[in-house]
Order: structure tokens, then C-alpha cells, then sequence
């Protein structure tokens, strides 16, 4: 066995036996997504319970009440913004005015209701002039056609938000079985034990950089299992990767290689694993409230999303966003990537330069 | 044998080694008795070469201590701590720094021997963490011994052991003294050094204060602490 395969091997073996790492790598950010699945579908529902429209030119009250059955949509009140303005033109045909912050989910909603609610109207016509044999079949599109009157970007599912949220936030985790390692053997002398037999130190770190690197890619699967098959088991929307599995796997890896390099980094700059604990879990806290993980950018105040751009948790979040919402392939993830790259190789030498000095 | 002329050591303003001169013969167990911060650390560290001095001779066999890579080859370091890992068994230690040592066809043998000699037979499969603390002694020591070492450098390698363990680390010790093979026993206790050691040498303050043959050494009357004990007490 090379000295490489014995570093990596030895690495795996104290990872897959210390349970709290297992627990903080895996089955935590497992739980957070079912969690915050469940809880941002929650909040989706309650939004399209909401929904509210409005006629621009005279009111059309048989299609109104259609729409208003149910109690799922309602006219907006008089100086209310309406999510959906209707404008019946020449020929009968709808123009719909969909309100910028309108979801993806509530717009579905409110498109289904509109054909249905059409439908009936025009069956309701056709029956009055000509009886039942007159019907005739309009399909949706002839009659209604949507436009946005904002610029509107396109947001996650409560799965596509989750998933990669709780996979950043768990890759950034290793830091804690890596800095429990590496400040014992550091501690113990084992460091310099393997010194003294003429194992150098960036041979010591490659041995910890690949087996955490595997680790992370074990986590990505883990984590994206569960959003497609294990959240619509428990009533989440299941998660959909519309975009390029080779992209998928491009961030992966570098978001991978920046939780790397902050760990090292942190790990050789810690006396006690008690330090790299509390400093990294402080990091990775920070990192992950300013990067949107907690918290979906999109419903921060336009200054924090400026602020999140600081966090590499946010580049790899916008990454894998790419993938999972805009159906986006390698090309798109690259900017992206580089940079994680860059980051988790600057904190690497670092974290070597830190550790060859404190020897 | 090792050779030291007129080695210097310091830490900023402080003096850890002053013009230390000393010889480590083979087939001998030297001693290397002082308080806390004599240097005892320092000189071990130099000799194993993760440490560089600031002026002075060292001559490992004939090679100077600059030849980093030869030196290493020949050399283990048993550490007052426990430098191996808690969580995988003895066998899985043991195979990882045989592996680290690159030791080819020789490592079944050298595994063998870092075995029998430590009798870790019955403990191989069982996690360092659970083994006792003599046990782990010994299996600190094995993993010393994987790579036939000609020279051995022991840094207290007995701290928090009871009686009966250290001795009979002691007596496993001493039987690893071989013609060709410098071993070198630092310590506190003035009892290990006369039972374990051939020579020994009392540092203090970064100086040689005494240097105790075996004759000497094994004379008794309590001179080794006398002297000890004089040599300490001095600002």
C-alpha cells in the first residue's frame, strides 16, 4: 500500500468510527432538508391561499365568481396590488398582468383556476345560445395568454432551495472530524512522529484532503437522494434537478474544495479540538446566515444580498441553484466554480503555512 | 554512535542548549536526566531532525545531522505521548506506520517482531482507545520498533505509569539495547536512569552538568542523586 493509501485509508477509518462526525455530516443536513422542505411548502401554500385579482377595463362577474370559488383567489381590494390583472380583449381573448413577485407555484395555481373558471364560462355561453350540441372546443391558449409586468427571476421549489442549502452547510461540517484529528495528532506528537519518518507535510495533507473530498461527494448523494425520493415521502415537493448532472458534479467538487480548505485552515490554526469546534461551527454559522442558507436570498433586503456575496456557501448555493432551477449545464456553474477553487486553494496553503510555522 | 561538538539551541533571547558536547555510544543505553526545560526535549528533537540547531556538530554514524533523509531511515522516536490513534485497533496501527515506512519485503518480519516483542499478540484486534495504559506504552513502543531502528530515542516514555507496568517497560527496554544500536532514555526519574542506563548525562539550564560511566552509574551509594540534586539546586 502506498503512503497515500495508507493516509487515506487511516483517514476513513477515523471518520466512519466516530459517530458524531457521522451524525454532523450526514444525518443532520438529511433532517434539515426534510425540515425546511416541509417547511418553506408550508409557507408556499399559504401564499397561493392568497391569491388576488383584478379586472382592468368593466368586471366580468360571471368569470369572477368562478374564479372566486373555492376561496383559493379573491378581487383585490380597492388600492390593493393585485397579483393577477385581467384585460379582456377584442375578440374575447384574456391578458393577464402576473405581478412580478408572484411564485411559480401560486402562478400554476391561478392558471389552472383561469381555465377551468373559462371553460365553464364558455360552456355556460354556448349552452344559453345553442343547447348542449353547440360546444365548442377553445383550447386555454386561444382564449388567455400571460406577461409579467416586472423582471422576474426564477425561483426555487422548497426542495430545490433545501438540497443544496444543507449540502453546502453539511460539506462546510467536515471541519469538525478534520480538526479532531488533526489537532490530536498534532497534540500526541504523531505529527512529528511521521515527520521523523520522512513524511512531509503536503503528503499529511493530501492524505486528509482526498478522503474528506470523497466524503463530501458521498454527502452530495446523500442529500440528494432524500430530496428526490425521501421529502415527497414525508409530504414535500420531491426535488428536480432540471439541469446537467456533469455541472451538478463540477460545483460539487469545488464547493467540496473550499469546505476543505476552511477546515485545514481552521484545524492548524486550533490548539484543542475544543477551539477548532467552537471556531468552526462559528464559521460555518456566519458563512451560512450571510450565504443564504438559513435564509433564501431572495427574501433578503436587497443590502444582505449584497453581503452574501462574500460567502462562499453563496457561491456554491448559486451554483447548484443554476443547475436545479434553470435547468443550466457546466458552462454556467464555471464562474462559480473557479472561484471556489481559488478560495479552498488559498485557505489550503495557508493552513499549510500556518502548520509548518507552528512546528 | 552519535556525536554532538559544541551544539547551540535558542528559542528567541532563550538558551535551551549551550555548547553541549557529548557521545552517545552503540550497544549503550545513555540517560538524559534533568528538570522541566533542561533541554532534554530540545536535544531529543534536534536528533530526530524536526528541529534544526543553531550552531554545532552532529554526526549520526558518521552523517551529518543535514542529511536529513539518511538519518530519519535510521532513527525512531518513542514519544512521551501517545502518537498513534485511538480509534483504530492495534493490527490497523501497526499496518499504517509500516506502510508509512515503506519497509517492502521486510515489513511481514518487522511486524512480526514489533509484535512478539511487545506481546501485542492477543491485542491486535482490540481499539487503542480500550487497551490500558501499559498497553498502550507498548504498543507506542512497537511502532518505534517497525523500522529496526539503529537509533532509538525515548522521551519519558513512562510518565503516568504504575509500578509494576514501568517495570516491566523497563525490562523490555533493556532488552532492546543491541550492538550497533544507540538508544537514548530521557527521564525524570533518577531510579529508571540507574536501572535502565549505562551513562547517563544530567543536563540543566541548556549545559552538560555531569556525565555518570557505567561504573559510576552502577557504583550506587546514591551519587547519581546527590550529584543530581546539587547540580538542580544551582540558580
Amino acid at each position: 500500500m502506498t503512503r497515500l493509501a495508507a493516509l487515506t485509508k487511516k483517514e476513513f477509518l477515523l471518520v466512519l468510527r466516530d459517530r458524531n462526525a457521522l451524525l454532523a455530516l450526514f444525518v443532520l443536513p438529511a433532517i434539515f432538508i426534510l425540515i425546511m422542505s416541509l417547511a418553506l411548502r408550508d409557507t408556499a401554500d399559504g401564499k397561493a391561499a392568497l391569491l388576488t385579482y383584478a379586472f382592468s377595463g368593466p368586471a366580468d362577474d360571471r368569470l369572477a365568481a368562478l374564479l372566486a370559488e373555492g376561496g383559493q383567489a379573491r378581487a383585490a381590494q380597492p388600492g390593493e396590488t393585485a397579483q393577477f390583472v385581467l384585460t379582456r380583449e377584442d375578440g374575447g381573448r384574456i391578458t393577464v398582468m402576473v405581478d412580478y413577485r408572484v411564485e411559480s407555484q401560486a402562478l400554476a395555481l391561478f392558471r389552472s383556476r383561469l381555465a377551468l373558471a373559462l371553460v365553464r364560462v364558455q360552456l355556460a355561453e354556448l349552452t344559453e345560445r345553442f343547447g348542449a350540441a353547440g360546444l365548442d372546443g377553445a383550447t386555454e391558449a386561444e382564449m388567455v395568454s400571460f406577461a409579467w409586468n416586472g423582471v422576474r427571476a426564477a425561483r426555487p421549489s422548497p426542495s430545490q432551495q433545501s438540497v443544496p442549502s444543507w449540502i453546502i452547510f453539511g460539506m462546510f461540517f467536515v471541519v469538525i472530524p478534520l480538526s479532531n484529528v488533526f489537532v490530536a495528532e498534532r497534540r500526541q506528537n504523531t505529527l512529528a512522529r511521521l515527520r521523523g519518518m520522512d513524511i512531509g507535510f503536503p503528503l499529511v495533507l493530501a492524505g486528509k484532503i482526498l478522503p474528506y473530498f470523497v466524503i463530501n461527494q458521498l454527502q452530495t448523494a446523500l442529500m440528494l437522494l432524500t430530496g428526490i425520493y425521501l421529502t415527497p415521502l414525508c409530504g414535500g415537493e420531491a426535488l428536480v434537478i432540471a439541469g446537467s448532472l456533469w455541472g451538478l458534479a463540477l460545483i460539487s467538487a469545488a464547493v467540496s474544495c473550499s469546505a476543505i480548505g476552511v477546515a485545514l485552515l481552521i484545524a492548524a490554526m486550533a490548539q484543542t479540538a475544543e477551539q477548532a469546534g467552537t471556531l468552526g461551527g462559528i464559521v460555518n454559522v456566519l458563512l451560512g446566515a450571510i450565504g443564504g442558507i438559513m435564509v433564501p436570498k431572495f427574501l433578503m433586503p436587497e443590502f444582505m444580498q449584497r453581503l452574501a456575496m462574500l460567502s462562499p456557501m453563496s457561491w456554491g448555493l448559486d451554483g447548484f441553484l443554476k443547475i436545479f432551477v434553470k435547468g443550466e449545464g457546466l458552462q454556467a456553474v464555471s464562474g462559480e466554480s473557479a472561484l471556489l477553487f481559488l478560495f479552498g486553494l488559498t485557505l489550503m496553503t495557508l493552513a499549510m503555512a500556518v502548520a509548518r510555522h507552528r512546528e | 554512535m552519535i556525536v554532538i561538538n559544541r551544539l547551540r539551541k535558542s528559542y528567541g533571547p532563550v538558551r535551551a542548549l549551550d555548547d553541549i558536547s557529548l557521545t552517545f555510544a552503540d550497544g549503550l543505553i545513555t540517560g538524559l536526566l534533568g528538570i522541566n526545560g533542561a533541554g532534554k526535549t530540545t536535544l531529543l528533537s534536534i536528533l530526530a531532525t524536526t528541529l534544526t540547531h543553531d550552531s554545532g556538530e552532529v554526526f549520526v554514524f558518521g552523517e551529518p545531522l543535514s542529511n536529513s533523509k539518511t538519518i530519519r531511515a535510521m532513527l525512531a522516536t518513542i514519544p512521551q505521548n501517545l502518537a498513534f490513534y485511538d480509534r483504530l485497533t492495534v493490527a490497523e496501527n501497526l499496518a499504517f506506520f509500516a506502510a508509512m515506512l515503506k519497509l517492502g519485503a521486510r515489513k511481514k518480519e518487522r511486524l512480526a517482531f514489533a509484535v512478539e516483542t511487545n506481546r501485542l499478540e492477543p491485542l491486535l484486534s482490540r481499539r487503542a482507545a480500550t487497551l490500558s495504559g501499559g498497553e498502550k506504552r507498548r504498543l507506542n513502543i512497537a511502532i518505534g520498533l517497525l523500522g529496526d531502528p539503529k537509533i532509538m530515542l525515548f522521551d519519558e516514555p513512562t510518565v503516568g505509569l504504575d509500578t509494576r507496568i514501568r517495570q516491566e517497560l523497563l525490562a523490555e527496554i533493556g532488552a532492546l539495547k543491541q550492538p550497533g544500536r544507540v538508544i537514548v532514555y530521557t527521564s525524570h526519574y533518577l531510579d529508571e536512569i540507574e536501572q535502565v542506563c549505562d551513562e547517563a548525562a544530567i543536563l540543566h539550564q541548556g549545559h552538560v552538568r555531569a556525565f555518570f560511566g557505567r561504573q559510576e552509574l552502577r557504583r550506587g551509594e546514591q551519587s547519581l542523586e546527590k550529584r543530581f540534586l546539587a547540580i538542580t539546586e544551582q540558580p
